[in-house]
């Protein structure tokens, strides 16, 4: 995964954001275990990306989420609260300050709209949701 | 079995893979020493032709006995030696990064296969079993076995050199003498050998993920089922012929030579020409094998595309066609390989006082044929970066779309995305580093051949550079190349993730839908 993340991160700005989004399209369609796996191994590649790559690629990432369809997107972040029980604290704590400086970056009603659906899959997940700084 | 001699074979072997899958995972850091080795050599040959200059003006004045001129010659002894070994052990060194780079990336192919297999099994389609060729299994060994007699060619070379100057037995320096390019030129052909046959394997592996892998997809969304094909027909034996050939004519021949040379004369430099026409068919065939590997690339695509369509009942457009710089790969090497077998075989019909005056421009005739062969690989590993980058961009979303096939879903577009300019994919500064060494060792060629032929006056200070300024060349070019296989590995990593999750998903997906 970290290669692939690698790759990703690497890859020439005309493509990336296609890339990224055709890669997380394919993450949301695997089944639940799957998925819960491959964000945490994303979540957990991302934290070793040399930081001057992070913020963009978290930017772009988040752009790519933007993208996807109601459910593709609710699937993915169910998966992405799922995943906390299985990432080292630091990891997940980093992971989220980036997410939320990336939404932070969109108007208002985009924000509070992503802001929601993060709460719900949140509540579906059965895990608490981190405040927003 | 309990005996305690079969208990320490296995702690042993178990120890050697242990230590083995250390090395082959630090490619990287071995790249560096044998880059580091070429680079010291190089101002080792400077320092050499400043000591040059002493000698020969304390000559000029007819002193050859002060301490001054004693040390100077010393000086040189020392350089002499160092600069005999130390270059051809850095570029040693430098073939086995680039063979370990090849090896971390059959492991990602072969680890891709029985991924792919292991999910297909679940569902009643796993490919059958086949055993992999003797060259698959073998060639990481000669890689290995190639720099462990390289060492021990440079340890009989400081031998020869320690007898020259009588540390040792001056008797000792006419055997170490006749042993040591022979067994330099049987690591070489391991490591050279090593490094073809590992592109072999990469071509078994690609070829057969490339024909198998698209066909269970669409079986897994259709229940069509379709015959891939004879991966064992379409293996090109004729290249896989030309690298034994090669390894053969680099190391057989100068073995049982140097054995026969214990009692008959025979000139010096037969060797190095023998060595070369072995070495420039190896290359040739490196060419060939990377040609091979761009081929499966674009069948893989082109097989996926194909397997979209028949899954989801789409159109796939074509892909694009052959970037323009692959044609130059089989020019350069066949231009490459003729000009250094004609130089060769120049060096070895005529061994003494070669073709008049001429005779020093033979080595750099054979160095400008070699680089010409490198000019062309890189052309080829370019290509070979291109494809990979096309094949990342189609895999996520072809894999998206057959997944929806499987569950039934509407499918729309085509998978991945097309790009206007492929060649604007291409690792471009890594082929101008190439270009720099194949610069720098012309520069080592024929510039200073021709300062030897026409200002004879200069005839050692030129012959003092030569040899470490091609090798820094040749290593530049080694460790460019190097580089090209750095990145594909990474490339290959990720195709291994998304095809494994990619076949997972669609088996889970078949499995629940034959449940229900």
């Amino acid at each position: 995964m970290e290669d692939m993340i690698k790759m990703l991160a690497d890859a020439p700005e005309e493509q990336k954001l296609k890339m990224i989004t055709e890669r997380i399209k394919m993450i949301a369609g695997q089944p639940d275990e799957q998925r819960i796996q491959s964000v945490k191994g994303m979540v957990m590649a991302i934290s070793k990306l040399d930081d001057k790559k992070k913020g963009p690629f978290h930017g772009v990432r988040i752009k790519a989420v933007m993208s996807l369809s109601p459910e593709e997107r609710m699937a993915l972040m169910i998966a992405r609260a799922k995943a906390i029980a299985e990432l080292p604290a630091d990891v997940d704590k980093e992971d989220t300050m980036y997410v939320f400086a990336s939404v932070k970056e969109y108007p208002e009603e985009k924000q509070k709209a992503f802001m929601a659906g993060l709460q719900k899959a949140f509540e579906v997940a059965g895990v608490p949701m981190p405040a927003m700084a | 079995m309990d005996l305690p001699e079969y208990k320490l074979f296995v702690y042993f072997r178990y120890g050697v893979e242990v230590m083995m899958d250390g090395l082959v995972k630090r490619y990287r850091t071995i790249l560096m020493v044998g880059m580091l080795l070429v680079v010291v050599s190089f101002f080792v040959g400077l320092w050499r032709v400043l000591n040059q200059v002493t000698i020969e003006e304390l000559t000029g004045i007819g002193d050859t006995t002060s301490a001054a001129y004693l040390s100077a010659t010393a000086i040189e002894s020392v350089l002499h030696a160092y600069a005999e070994i130390v270059p051809l052990f850095g570029l040693g060194i430098l073939k086995l990064g680039i063979g370990f780079a090849i090896v971390t990336i059959v492991v990602n192919l072969v680890s891709t296969g029985e991924s792919a297999r292991a999910s297909l099994e679940k569902i009643n389609l796993k490919p059958p079993d086949t055993k992999p060729p003797l060259f698959a299994r073998i060639f990481t060994r000669l890689l290995v076995l190639g720099i462990l007699i390289e060492a021990v060619a440079v340890l009989i070379t400081v031998g020869w050199m320690a007898a020259e100057v009588a540390i040792i037995d001056t008797g000792l320096a006419h055997i170490f003498e006749i042993f040591a390019e022979p067994l330099e030129g049987l690591g070489v052909a391991f490591l050279i050998g090593g490094i073809a046959l590992g592109l072999a394997t990469i071509v078994l592996n690609l070829s057969t993920q490339a024909m198998i892998l698209p066909g269970k997809l669409v079986q897994i969304a259709t229940g069509k089922v379709s015959e891939p094909g004879n991966v064992k027909a379409l293996f090109p034996k004729r290249t896989l012929m030309l690298t034994y050939l090669g390894m053969i004519i680099t190391a057989s021949g100068l073995i049982p030579l140097a054995f026969i040379r214990l009692f008959i004369a025979i000139p010096t430099p037969t060797w190095e020409n023998w060595m070369f026409i072995g070495i420039g068919t190896m290359l040739f065939s490196i060419a060939y094998w990377l040609l091979t590997i761009i081929k499966w690339l674009r069948a893989q695509r082109v097989n996926l595309g194909i397997a979209v369509a028949e899954s989801a009942g789409i159109d796939v457009p074509e892909i694009e066609s052959r970037l323009s710089i692959t044609r130059f790969v089989p020019i350069l090497a066949i231009i490459g390989f003729l000009w250094m077998i004609s130089f060769a075989v120049l060096g070895l019909l005529f061994s003494a006082g070669l073709v008049g005056p001429y005779g020093p421009l033979v080595r750099p005739g054979k160095a400008i044929g070699m680089v010409t062969i490198f000019l062309g690989i890189g052309f080829a590993l370019m290509t070979i970066v291109v494809n990979l980058r096309l094949t990342a961009f189609m895999l996520p979303g072809a894999f998206s779309k057959i997944v929806s096939a499987i569950k039934g879903e509407k499918v729309e577009g085509a998978p991945g995305f097309s790009v206007d300019k492929p060649l604007s994919l291409a690792p471009k500064k890594l082929y101008g580093g190439i270009i720099l060494g194949a610069i720098i060792a012309a520069m080592g060629t024929f510039p200073l051949a021709w300062i030897r032929i026409a200002i004879p006056d200069l005839f050692l200070i030129a012959e003092r550079m030569i040899g470490t300024t091609v090798a820094l060349g040749v290593g530049m070019i080694f460790y460019f190349i190097a580089l090209f296989f750095g990145t594909i590995v990474t490339f290959v990593s990720g195709r291994r993730t998304m095809i494994s999750e990619g076949v997972e998903t669609c088996v889970y997906y078949a499995a629940e839908k034959q449940n229900t």
